[in-house]
């Protein structure tokens, strides 16, 4: 059974580059593009990991985590922060909220590749 | 000379004339010349109005022909490039050196005979250059080359238009590609702000010798969202050359400079400027004497403290506070007593809450205490206020 992953990002070539990505490692891949559809697909699914931009449309995706972590009470689904903001009282905000991982863009797709199976073994 | 009906007469088909314009010429014959005018100046306001409105018809229509073509251009390109590098079977095992460029399926897949196709691919391979890093990267680069796009870039620079030399000068930076410093050198004082700052911004990510150069000519003002834009880009191209920017103080009238400079003397830690820095507290511009002192106060430059408090009465108010506030930051000890007496007798709201924040700073808990206790009401207020660490400002 292939792992689902959900993709959280509002840039559509960004989301289906990654998405490609992750389907060419056999992985089964939810896309949303913005932070309505995404705790949509949330509820709906059983994931195994999400990945996440902080900048999104309705909701943003530190809030996004907030209700990953506290409302779905979803402790062990594996978060990683994709952003290309650099703020360190973002990332601590981000790590504070439960997120797994951060990953700065511009991304090393080998990188994310690798550091998402990292999480999920 | 032809009169207008003369032209008319040859260019309107016969019977048409006859039956439509002929009687109409009669009655306008018939009328008094300014009546005459008045129609002429209607009939052709009635078909400039028809004509402006037939030319913005088409050029809407080719605007959203030309967005629907690139558009679908795009999606093939990015394709293209999705499945040519970043699904690239080798890519996680050899060098982006050792993969075989697709170039050859890009140029049968997408033509790109037509400057509009090569700019559409431009724009696909920046995007994807800006986004990801790594190996994608470098093969998107050797890409960019292999297909020639450079050249479009290069004949930007030379375009008469500032906003196509500045893509230009962005597509070369994204790319790390050289630029002739003379022509980088010269659009950096253009008299085009949005022009001048992006080739500063490009002869810092691209100069390889002297990528601050362009600051010995700079007589223009930097103003605030220029000095940010050029932080940015200092801060975050990896391997720069960063020199002492004392050099700048030293040499420089541009008092805008000057305050950047000592931003950046700041922000690297440049210790060895603190003497060059101590020189512009006898600087007659009390903006820089204040920016001075709050880079002394940054760089614990204790060795300024007793000019500080030298000069101390001299100054404007926000040039006083400032010196409480490098007071506050050097922590020496050795001027507490003047932080004291400066909280409990200056008139000034903002001398005194400053000072309080230093004394707090230096952590002279008996201090504090005894000035909980009897300090006048107003004074241990502003102290309470900001022994709150609730309270940021």
């Amino acid at each position: 059974m292939p792992k689902k992953i959900l993709i959280i990002e509002d840039e559509p070539v960004m989301l289906k580059t990654i998405e490609l990505l992750f389907r060419k490692k056999g992985y089964e891949v939810l896309t949303a593009t913005n932070g309505k559809e995404a705790m949509e697909q949330i509820r709906a699914h059983r994931l195994d990991a999400v990945i996440t931009d902080v900048m999104m449309p309705y909701l943003p995706g530190t809030e996004i985590i907030s209700r990953i972590r506290h409302e779905l009470s979803n402790e062990q689904i594996p978060v990683i922060v994709i952003s290309s903001v650099e703020i360190d009282s973002l990332v601590e905000e981000v790590f504070a909220l439960g997120a797994n991982d951060f990953i700065r863009k511009p991304i090393v797709p080998t990188e994310l590749v690798a550091r998402v199976e990292k999480l999920l073994t | 000379m032809a009169s207008l009906y003369d032209i008319l007469e040859r260019l309107i088909p016969y019977p048409f004339w006859v039956r439509y314009i002929a009687p109409f010429e009669n009655w306008m014959e018939a009328q008094p010349p300014f009546i005459r005018f008045a129609i002429g100046v209607i009939i052709l306001s009635v078909f400039s109005i028809l004509f402006m409105y037939a030319l913005l018809i088409i050029t809407r229509l080719s605007y959203q022909w030309k967005s629907r073509r690139n558009e679908k251009f795009r999606q093939k390109a990015e394709s293209l490039v999705i499945e040519h590098i970043f699904l690239h079977p080798d890519i996680e095992r050899v060098s982006p050196e050792q993969i075989t460029l697709p170039d050859q399926q890009f140029r049968t897949e997408l033509g790109l005979n037509k400057y509009w196709q090569r700019q559409v691919l431009i724009d696909v391979v920046m995007y994807y250059h800006k986004n990801f890093a790594g190996k994608t990267a470098q093969i998107l680069r050797r890409l960019y080359i292999q297909l020639r796009l450079d050249k479009i870039s290069y004949r930007k620079l030379r375009s008469w238009r500032w906003n196509k030399k500045i893509e230009g000068l962005h597509e070369l930076a994204e790319m790390q590609l050289q630029v002739p410093e003379v022509i980088m050198l010269e659009l950096t004082t253009s008299r085009n702000r949005v022009l001048r700052m992006e080739a500063q911004a490009a002869y810092i990510r691209l100069s390889k010798n002297e990528p601050f150069k362009f600051f010995d000519h700079l007589k223009e003002n930097l103003l605030a969202w220029e000095q940010l834009f050029l932080f940015e880009v200092i801060t975050h191209t990896p391997g720069l050359n960063i020199p002492s920017f004392s050099r700048w103080l030293n040499y420089s009238d541009n008092k805008d400079l000057m305050l950047f400079c000592l931003k950046l003397i700041v922000h690297f830690n440049q210790f060895n400027s603190i003497s060059s820095v101590i020189k512009l507290l006898d600087h007659r511009d009390a903006r820089i004497r204040e920016a001075a002192i709050d880079a002394l106060g940054q760089l614990d430059a204790i060795d300024a403290e007793d000019q500080l408090i030298r000069m101390y009465v001299d100054q404007p108010t926000f040039c006083q506070v400032a010196i409480i506030r490098a007071l506050g930051r050097i922590r020496s000890g050795r001027y507490i007593d003047f932080l004291r007496e400066e909280f409990l007798r200056s008139q000034d709201y903002a001398v005194r809450k400053e000072a309080a924040r230093a004394i707090i700073a230096h952590g002279d808990e008996s201090l504090i205490e005894s000035l909980l206790l009897h300090a006048p009401e107003d004074r241990k207020r502003t102290l309470e206020h900001c022994l709150d660490p609730l309270i940021k400002y």
